[in-house]
């Protein structure tokens, strides 16, 4: 016994080593921790679980398809939200009762939501420009203002007055319909 | 005395012998740690379905960036500042704009991360090619950042994301240091890393990620490899797609369109 004295000591001391991180482990790792990885399984149901904030044009098409009817328009593919956003909820989901409670949600068309905050628009002709100024590195197809006192036809100028790079975009376009001119020029 | 082997060298033979046996043994037990371990698709595999989120395991998501469409109007990294409350001056998405010279020259700016438009650029030289580069986190499957996480805060899901639990976060900034894309920051209000989650808390509900529901011109485009007729599986199939930094060999799941290398 004399002989293995020495591997019983450092079996001892590696057991008891091993024995302490097992319940340090225990006691110091979070619940859910490895309950479907390397990782606290709690987190995955978190992270899931917060709220959106962009509907996307699929929810806004719910209530507002006159204003979507422009599939031959060339604004189509924008999203509605690059304009229009509200950080906060726009509209809930409501009763039909609850509704008629409600002054004038019927009777805009609301459907099954209720209107909690009004959209706002971005009509700044920044917004537009976002997308519209010329840049060298966007694709060479996209249609892009090179420069503004030129993109004004010349029977528009003297209605127009002065134009520069801060010029209102919506003067003259229609957003939603930016080839039909829908918008007298002041 | 009697028991000591009157050869000696008998003796210093077997001992030999013993301590070569003993040499291999260890050896072998040395080379165990050797096996490799298995493959993301196989650990997938192991863990048990979550009885939660019943389809988690029907689904592997991927991104899909064409620079050809790209316009650079920003609506992306406004989308996600808005969408996941990134603090000032800190982006989970933002656009590059390249300006490339004839004369070779490379010029890359990001504004604000494009997320204001880009201002008319004067460049010296004529530029002769110029694209936008949305970047985000590539969530890769070979992931430098959560390998090197102290208290396995960061994680990839058996979806494909990879995200970082804030509670357990310790804000040491090593996976910061990993990223080989800069996706990853310390967020000044909590003092724990953070990155695009790729909206997990949308697609997970059946959304799309909050840049791709802005992106007017299509350039962005997110979707599930497992599902046979998603757009991102047939764009990764069909066309010539590339990642970034490929020789790292971090197999990023955010495949390119009409990148440029020189």
């Amino acid at each position: 016994m004399n002989k293995y004295s020495h591997l019983v000591r450092a079996f001892a001391v590696a057991g008891a080593a091993f024995l302490f991180l097992g319940i340090f482990q225990a006691v110091m790792a979070p619940d859910s921790f490895g309950q479907y990885g390397r990782f606290r399984g709690d987190h995955i149901l978190e992270a899931s679980s917060l709220p959106p904030l962009h509907s996307g044009t699929d929810a806004c098409l719910e209530c507002h398809e006159k204003e979507w009817e422009m599939e031959d328009a060339k604004h189509a593919n924008v999203p509605c939200e690059d304009c229009h956003f509200v950080p906060g909820p726009h509209a809930v989901k409501g009763s039909k009762d609850a509704q008629a409670d409600e002054s004038g949600a019927e009777k805009e068309g609301l459907g099954k939501y209720t209107r909690v905050e009004k959209m706002p628009v971005d009509s700044s002709g920044a917004s537009c420009r976002r997308c519209h100024m010329y840049l060298k590195s966007r694709p060479a197809g996209f249609p892009q203002i090179k420069n503004a006192e030129t993109h004004i036809k010349d029977g528009w100028k003297k209605q127009m007055g002065p134009v520069d790079v801060t010029t209102s975009c919506s003067r003259c376009h229609n957003s939603h319909f930016p080839k039909a001119f829908t918008k007298v020029a002041i | 005395m009697s028991q000591e082997p009157k050869n000696m060298k008998d003796k210093k033979k077997r001992n030999r012998r013993q301590f070569i046996q003993a040499a291999a043994a260890g050896a072998g037990a040395m080379f165990i740690t050797l096996i490799p371990k298995p493959s993301l698709g196989q650990r997938i595999h192991q863990i048990e379905p979550m009885d939660r989120v019943p389809d988690w395991m029907d689904h592997y998501y991927a991104f899909v960036i064409d620079t050809t469409k790209c316009i650079g109007c920003g609506n992306c990294a406004r989308a996600c500042k808005r969408e996941n409350d990134v603090p000032e001056g800190f982006f989970r998405n933002w656009v590059e704009r390249y300006q490339v010279t004839d004369t070779g020259h490379v010029y890359i700016d990001s504004p604000n991360g494009g997320a204001d438009g880009f201002p008319q650029s004067e460049v010296p030289g004529n530029v002769a090619k110029g694209f936008f580069v949305p970047k985000l986190c590539n969530h890769c499957r070979n992931t430098p950042c959560t390998q090197v996480c102290p208290v396995n805060a960061s994680y990839e899901t058996p979806q494909g994301v990879v995200l970082v639990d804030k509670k357990t976060c310790i804000g040491c900034g090593y996976c910061v240091q990993a990223c080989p894309y800069s996706t990853r920051y310390i967020d000044p209000r909590t003092h724990t890393a953070d990155k695009c989650t790729w909206c997990f808390h949308r697609v997970t509900k059946g959304l799309m990620p909050a840049c791709v529901t802005v992106c007017p011109s299509g350039a962005r485009v997110f979707g599930d490899v497992k599902k046979k007729d998603s757009k991102v599986k047939e764009i990764i199939d069909t066309k010539q797609v590339l990642t970034l930094k490929p020789e790292l060999n971090t197999e990023p799941f955010c495949f390119y369109i009409g990148l440029d290398k020189w």
